[in-house]
This record gives structure tokens, sequence and C-alpha cells, in this order.
């Protein structure tokens, strides 16, 4: 079988009615939702911390983090936990749906998609995604995680 | 197989870097001033273990280079050639340049240019004769000496057949010396057969009768025949380190060889006495050896060592699960004190094998000022504290770089030209503070300058040209100072002379933040400016005290803890709306309240209600913070905030306690620090 | 049973060079950092053969000689130098001081192995 040159895995997953994926290369690991250890003086969106296997590592609400309202935890909530460069973080996301293959040739640009800071969006693309009704066809946001720079130095005000 | 060669060539690699750092540091010593010989040997070794592997390893230019760098430090080391200033300048050029060659030669790079620091190599040896390209040695062409020996072999004259060489006659009798060495004749008499030789005689005359004789002297003479067609200098090879000492003639004759070689006119005994070992005096190797300090080093994977130092962690939180679900009694009986003393020790030595003094990072320093006095002709002097401090390898490979740029921005920009210093008051040489610290899990590394401070008018007017902040911005100095550090600020026409990398100050805090550390930036104008850079260390372990804040633990770095009081009523009054003091024993200490500082809801409000851990700061003095309650006091792994998140004001890190949830630990110095501002950054990009 | 060589240099990839080419040859091989190293390794459990480098601190290439020369256990063991340097005096120095050879280096494995048999049985 002959695999296309630009072949990539992504995870999708949904967050406020909608659906979005990241690269599969970034993914550590899926955690089920677990109230994270409060920080102070942090901005809303970082629900707190956590240990990953001895490593302390933030739990942003990505739903906050692009400026919609908080997502509620449920049952089938979970925490995507990525690398950005040498840090990691994790993402609380409403529901993980799948991971699936794409064609990156079949990604599209979207310009006029703006969520948050600019590079969030990388673009978008349409893939075959199981849902209610067996498969469908879904166009799905992929994201820039790093562009989100959750790590970059915000002091939140006292 | 050449797997192996290239693990062990890594291996070379790595031995040029450490031995350039070494001649570096000792050169810089002479340079100071030192005339200590052992200094001097230990750079003339340095250079002269690069050179013998550069030449196993096939690199030849640098080979070529370091064979002459090598022969000007030999004439230092023999005394023939003095440390003078500008020779020392010319071996410092030279250790550069020798950096320069063992990274072409590892990157497989076109050598560098060297012909004028050559020459002026080859130029302070003028009484030895100028090096040939390939310095290789040609030891195949000795000559070896031998003791002149009257023979007649007549037929020499004879012209030698034209088809076939004629033959070598070799005529061997070693000396008592040659045998002394552990040599044995037997040895070379194969190896002469090897190469298609046979003995053809011996000659025992001078052997004495068995009662008489040492069985470790030399009395046989034997003669060899060997196949024309063998190379002479093969014969040569043979004999050669015996050779002085020996007899040894090897000589082409005429076929045939008769099986009667005439022998030669002379006794045994004279013979004996010509080849007596030479006396030659052995150079004084007696001389006393001053003690060196050397420690025996063995070559780790830092991978391996990041990997112990996790599971140690892992150890010490193991300790404290114990700790936690056993009462006193069991603790006793299964004894856990000792195991936490033993675990707290292989913590001590595996945080040992990673730290290394900052020193190594700091070495380069000296040189660079050199090099910048030499662009700007600003004259600075250099303070150095805290050399010692060990710091994690990781920390002392990345922080170079950043030093090396924030040294520079300090001599460009922060000293002011002597003129303008000598008419500001100020001595006509800079100086810059250069300091290291170990605070509390972190690092601290200081470069202070005694310069003209931030221009904060002229930094203001390029961020708004540059569109990093709008033109009517309010901005704190605080705020001013940290747009040095933003993206887009430094442009390659501002960075002066970093081999063309655009470097800029936001590459610098990059660097630092990808460390996990954060970049301060102080400075008064005509004053000077100080960068700092908090580094965490990489693993570390932390007595402390746990504590309670609406319900959550925090951690209370013991060292800083003083004693622990609960107030009487009373004992707590607020002599203004927004502070508060505890009277203790006479004196009042100023009270922070914890929950108010960190905004945590549902905290103790009534003081005899909590408790207050007095705690002592260097610049704050003892104050006291107020706390629901007090757990328990324990060993803790810090784990770092930074490396996921961002430095979080007061917050020194995190750990996992026994139940495997986080609890944050409090950083003392920044929650009783006096500056009450909270330095804001923003994000400017946008 | 394979006959021990104890290499002697403060050059680890040389001492892993040396190995290399002499594990290669049959032989086996141990080695030490320095020459006093060398030396305690030497009296210790006595090779078949040294092979020493000159500069090394602590105690050079000479000294390791001349002190295992003046020790009864070494004194008739071969001891071959190896070294970069090739000058007469220092050769002549090493003569004295008690070497049975000297190889130059860098040094081939035939070279090597030729200066091995001429002073190891």
């Amino acid at each position: 079988m002959t695999t296309t040159s630009d072949d990539r895995k992504i995870v999708t997953f949904s967050l406020a009615g909608r659906m979005f994926g990241i690269d599969m290369s970034s993914l550590i690991e899926i955690r089920e939702w677990d109230e994270p250890t409060p920080l102070p003086r942090v901005p809303d969106y970082i629900r707190g911390v956590a240990n990953l296997r001895g490593t302390v590592i933030p739990i942003v609400g990505l739903a906050e983090r692009l400026g919609w309202k908080p997502s509620e935890v449920h049952a089938r909530s979970c925490v995507l936990v990525v690398g950005l460069g040498a840090r990691q973080a994790g993402f609380l996301v409403d529901e993980v749906n799948d991971i699936v293959a794409i064609d990156g040739s079949a990604i599209q640009p979207a310009p006029e998609v703006q969520i948050a800071e600019p590079g969030v969006v990388a673009g978008l693309v349409a893939t075959n995604l199981r849902g209610d009704g067996g498969e469908r066809t879904t166009m799905v946001t992929l994201l820039d995680l790093d562009a989100l720079g959750v790590t970059r130095q915000l002091d939140a005000a006292a | 197989m050449s797997d192996d060669l290239d693990a062990i060539q890594a291996i070379f690699f790595e031995e040029c870097a450490e031995g350039l750092v070494a001649a570096e540091a000792g050169l810089s010593e002479l340079a100071e001033g030192s005339r200590d010989p052992e200094v001097i040997a230990a750079v003339f070794r340095a250079v002269h273990s690069i050179k013998g592997g550069s030449g196993a390893f096939g690199h030849d230019a640098l080979l070529g280079f370091s064979h002459r760098f090598e022969n000007v430090l030999d004439a230092l080391r023999a005394g023939r050639l003095e440390p003078s200033e500008p020779l020392l300048q010319l071996l410092l050029q030279s250790s550069d340049m020798l950096a320069d060659h063992v990274a072409a030669a590892r990157d497989g790079a076109a050598a560098p240019a060297d012909q004028t620091l050559a020459a002026q190599l080859d130029g302070w040896l003028d009484a030895e004769p100028p090096l040939a390209a390939d310095p290789g040695p040609t030891i195949e062409e000795d000559e070896f000496g031998f003791a002149p020996v009257a023979v007649s072999l007549d037929d020499l004259d004879a012209a030698p057949s034209l088809d076939v060489p004629a033959p070598w006659q070799i005529r061997f009798r070693p000396s008592a010396a040659a045998l002394a060495n552990g040599g044995e004749a037997l040895l070379l008499l194969r190896e002469v057969e090897r190469l298609g030789g046979e003995v053809i005689a011996c000659d025992t005359t001078a052997l004495p009768p068995l009662e008489e004789m040492d069985p470790e002297g030399a009395y046989m003479l034997w003669t060899l025949s060997v196949p024309g067609e063998v190379a002479e200098e093969d014969l040569s090879d043979c004999f050669d380190f015996v050779a002085p000492d020996s007899l040894i003639e090897i000589e082409r004759t005429d076929p045939p060889v008769t099986a009667d070689v005439p022998m030669p006119e002379q006794s045994p005994a004279s013979a004996l006495d010509r080849v007596a070992p030479s006396d030659a005096a052995p150079d004084a190797t007696t001389a006393e050896r001053r003690p060196i300090e050397r420690s025996e080093t063995i070559r780790v994977d830092l991978g391996k060592l990041d990997g112990l130092l996790n599971l140690v962690g892992e150890l010490v939180i193991r300790n404290s699960i114990l700790a936690d679900r056993l009462g006193p009694p069991e603790q006793e009986k299964v004894e856990l004190p000792q195991l936490s003393r033993l675990t707290r020790s292989i913590q001590d030595m595996v945080m040992s094998l990673r730290a290394q003094p900052i020193q190594q990072a700091f070495s380069r320093v000296p040189r660079l000022l050199r090099e910048l006095e030499s662009e700007t002709g600003k004259k600075v002097l250099l303070e150095v504290s805290g050399e010692g401090t060990e710091v994690d390898k990781r920390v002392i490979e990345r922080i170079g770089d950043p030093l090396t740029h924030m040294i520079r921005n300090a001599v460009d920009h922060g000293i002011e030209p002597a003129e303008q210093r000598l008419a500001a008051g100020k001595s006509a040489a800079g100086t810059i503070r250069l300091s290291a610290q170990q605070r509390g899990g972190r690092i601290v590394v200081r470069v202070e300058d005694d310069g003209g401070g931030i221009d904060r008018e002229a930094v203001r007017a390029r961020a708004i040209e540059r569109g990093l902040v709008a033109a009517d911005a309010i901005l704190s100095d605080e705020d001013i100072d940290q747009l040095i550090c933003a993206p887009g600020f430094s442009t390659a026409a501002s960075i002066s002379n970093i081999s063309g990398r655009g470097v800029g100050m936001d590459v610098v805090r990059s660097n630092i933040e990808g460390l996990g550390g954060r970049v301060e930036i102080a400075s008064e104008p005509g004053v000077g400016t100080s960068f700092t850079l908090v580094l965490p260390l990489t693993l570390a372990i932390l007595d402390g005290m746990v504590v309670r804040l609406g319900g959550q633990r925090f951690v209370l770095p013991l060292q800083s803890v003083i004693e622990s009081v609960r107030p009487e009523p009373g004992q707590v009054s607020a002599p203004t709306p927004d502070s508060e003091v505890m009277e203790l024993r006479g004196s009042y200490l100023p009270l922070r309240r914890l929950a108010d500082f960190f905004g945590i809801r549902g905290a103790e409000k009534r003081p005899e209600n909590g408790l207050v851990i007095v705690v002592e700061d260097d610049s704050a003095g003892q104050v006291g913070l107020f706390v629901d309650t007090v757990d328990d006091r324990r060993e803790v792994v810090i784990k770092s905030l930074d490396q996921n998140l961002h430095p979080i004001r007061g917050l020194g890190g995190a750990t996992v306690l026994g139940d495997g949830s986080i609890a944050l630990i409090l950083d003392v110095d920044a929650i009783v620090g006096t500056a009450p501002a909270v330095r804001q950054q923003r994000d400017l990009a946008a | 049973m394979s006959r021990h060589i104890l290499t002697i240099d403060d050059s680890p990839s040389m001492r892993m060079l040396l190995k290399a080419s002499l594990t290669a040859q049959g032989f086996t091989v141990s080695s030490a950092d320095d020459g006093a190293q060398g030396l305690a390794a030497a009296k210790a459990a006595p090779p078949d053969l040294i092979i020493t480098d000159i500069n090394m601190p602590v105690m050079d290439g000479f000294e390791l000689i001349e002190a295992a020369r003046s020790d009864d256990a070494l004194r008739l063991l071969p001891i071959l130098v190896l070294s970069t340097e090739f000058s007469d005096d220092k050769k002549a120095r090493a003569r004295s001081a008690g070497a049975t050879g000297w190889i130059t280096k860098p040094f081939d494995a035939d070279k090597l192995a030729a200066a091995i048999r001429r002073v190891c049985p």
C-alpha cells in the first residue's frame, strides 16, 4: 500500500459544540478529568496543576483560553496532555472523538477564522468521523496549541 | 567496526572540548600573572593530547596547527621562551584558533585559515627549523646508531647484481642494557625470520662457563641473512630501539652468502666494552613533583543521570508515603528514619553528579572582556563571586551564550567611555560584577555594571518605532526595562558583532525561560544596570513545613523558619489600615496574611485561630506569615513550576505529597520582599 | 589464554583506540589513566606487556618506566612507549629509563603488531 507523502495523524475532539483537531505528534496522553490543584495568581483559564508522572503540568481550560465560557465537566470530559517544545501542558476538552489520518495537502487555510491569537488556527480539513448515525464528513478546525502562548510570561496582577 | 571508531572519535572530540577549556583557563591564569610551572605543563598536555588524537583520526589541518602550537608551548615549559605579554596574547588567540580547528574537524567543515597565526607561532621558534607541512613523524627513516666494528667485507665494492638485490647480512649482539630493558634477543631474531631471514651463525665464543655466567648478561653474537627484497627500513625498524646500546650492522653483501661468514677481528671482551651501555645521564626525573589535584573522572550519559535523578525523586516520595501511612511507633519498628537518611544520602550524591561549579560558564568572561576592550577601547574590571556555586550541567551548557550577550551589552551600551565616566566622577575603568548563588531551590546569576544605566527614553522611543507599544501607552520603569527583551526590539543593525547570529535579548530571555527560569532587570540612570537570571535547580530536596491555607496545602522551606507562634488575642494589631504587626518579646514583627497574598478563599481570619510562622529573610529581616494550621515537617522533592508554566510570584515550585496530591512551595523572599510593586509584563506583541 | 597488555594513556579516546586495535589482535587489554595508576595496576597484576604514553599528569611515562625497572616483579617486563614524539633525545631518555621499545603515534595496526612481537613473546 502506498502512503501519500504527507500523511498526518490528528486527534479530534469536541469543544463548545465544534470539532477540533491537533497533531498527534504533540500528544503525550489522554487523561480522565481529575480536579487539579488550584494555583493562585494565575489567569482564570489555568485551572490548576496536576502531577504527570512526577512532573507538574498546568491544566488549561481550553474553552476559556479560546475566549468562550468555561467547559462544564462531565463524565466524558478529558484532558489532552501535549508537549509544546520542551514544555508540557494539559488541555480540558469536552470529549475526545478519534484519531484519524489525514492528507496534509487536504488542509485548507482558514484566515477568516480567528480564535484567540493569530496562528492558533492551523487550518481546516474535511474528514470522515464517526458520529451518531455512523460516519460522516465533518469539518475539523486544526489548532496549533503552541501558538496559544500559555507559556509566555504572563504574571497576573496581584 | 567503523561504528566503534565513530564512537571513539566522538569521545575524542569531547576530550578536545575539555582540553580546550583547560588550555584557555591555564593561559588566562598565565596572562593574569601566574608563573606556576604546573599551569604551563597542564596547557601543554591539553594541546598535546589534542594533537595526538588528531593524528590518529586523520585530521590533518588540526594536527598541523596543534603541532605548531604544541612546539611553542614546549619551548615555554622548557624555559626556552619567556611568558611575555605578547606571547601569551598569541597563545590565547591560538587556543581560539585551535577551538575553531577542532570544530571544523568535528563538523567536517573546511579548516579555518590559520596562516597568520601559524606564521606568528613559527616566528617565536626561530631557533628551531620551520615545520614541514606534514609534521608526521618519519620514524622509519631514523638513523640508528651503532658501535662501529672493523669489518672486512671486500665484496662491498663489487657491483651489485641488477636482477636481484643483494641479500642483507646482519650482525647482531644485544647489550646487557638492552636485555635489561626487558628485551629478548630471541624475539628480534624471530621477527627477522618473519621477514624472510635466517640465522646463519651464532658466535658463542664470549660465553663464560656456566658457573660464571650472569643470566642477564649478553654474550651471543648472531649473524643473519635476509633476502635482498626486504626493505632496509623494515630491518632497521626491528632493531631501531635497541640499536644505540647494541652491536648491529645491516649491510648488503654479494650473493652467495656462505654459511661461514668470517668473524670480525675483535675479541668478545672488547666488543662488550665497546657496547657498554651508554651512561647518558638521564634528565633529572627525580625532581619533586608538586602534588596536582586531579580528579578521576568517568563519562556518563546525561540522559542516564536524568533517569537516575527521577528515580531518586520517586524514592523520596515513596518514603513520604510510608511516613504518611505508618504511625510513629511503626515507623520506628521498620526503621524508617534510617531509610530516610539513606535516601537523602543517595539523593545528595546523585545531585552532585550533575552539579558542576558555574565557574565553567564564567571562565570565558575574562577573555571576552579582553576582546571587548580591544574592540571598544573601554577598560573594564571584572569581579566574580560565587563561581564555586554548583549548578546542573545543562544550565552551564545553556547559560554560556546568554552570559556572553549580557556582558557584551554591558560593555557596549552600559559602560560609558572613559572621559564620560571621569566627567561624572566615576573611575575611568568600568566594573562588571558577575555573581552566582543558590537561594532556596533557585540559582541566581547576576551581571551588574556600574555604567550609565538604561536610557529609558531611548528604549521607549525605539519600542514605539518598532510598533511594540502604542505611542501613548503608559509604562512603568520596569515595563520599559523589559521591553529590551521583547521580540523585535533589537535588530541586526544594533547587534554588534555576535558572529552574525542576531542574538538579541529576546533570545537570551527565551533561552533562560527554556531552562525554566526568568530574567529580571534593574537599572538606575547614572549608576548602573543589573541583569539577574533566576534558574531552578533541576531537582532538589527541600526540608519543608507543610501548612494549610483554606484547606489547601503549601510547603514552607524550613531553612527560613525561625519559629511558629499561636497569637494570643491582642498580640496582633494594625498600625495602619493595610498593615499588621505582631508583638513578639518586646518587638513588633510585620505580619503577612498568606491567604490574602495568594487570594485564597476560606482561610482562617482570626489570628488566634491560626498560626504565625516567623521567618527570616535577608532583606526584610524577620516577618510573620499567617497560616491556618501546620501539618508536619517533611522532606519534599521540588518540582519546577517554571518549566511547564511560568514563574508565579511567591511560589518557588511545587511538590508531590505522599498521597499523590500537589502542594505548592512558597518563595519566602518574594512574599516578604519589601518591593510592593508587582512587575507587570504584558504581552506586548499584539 | 591470551596475553594481557596494560595500556597507560591519559587520553580516553586513545585508550579506546588502542584497546580496539589490540583486542582485535587477540590480546586482553586493561588500561590506566596515568603513570601512577599504571604502576599500581602493574604491581597488582603484572601484565605480559605495558604500552605507555609519555606525557601524562601525576607520573609521566619516563618516571613510570624507571619505577617499574626498580621493582623486582616488573624489572624484566617488556615496556613499549607509544608517543607522538619522535626525537632522538626523547628516545634516548626512554631507553636509559629502561624502555624496551618505542612506537610513534599515529600508529597503524601492522606496525603496532610488529612492535609488540619484537618485545613480547
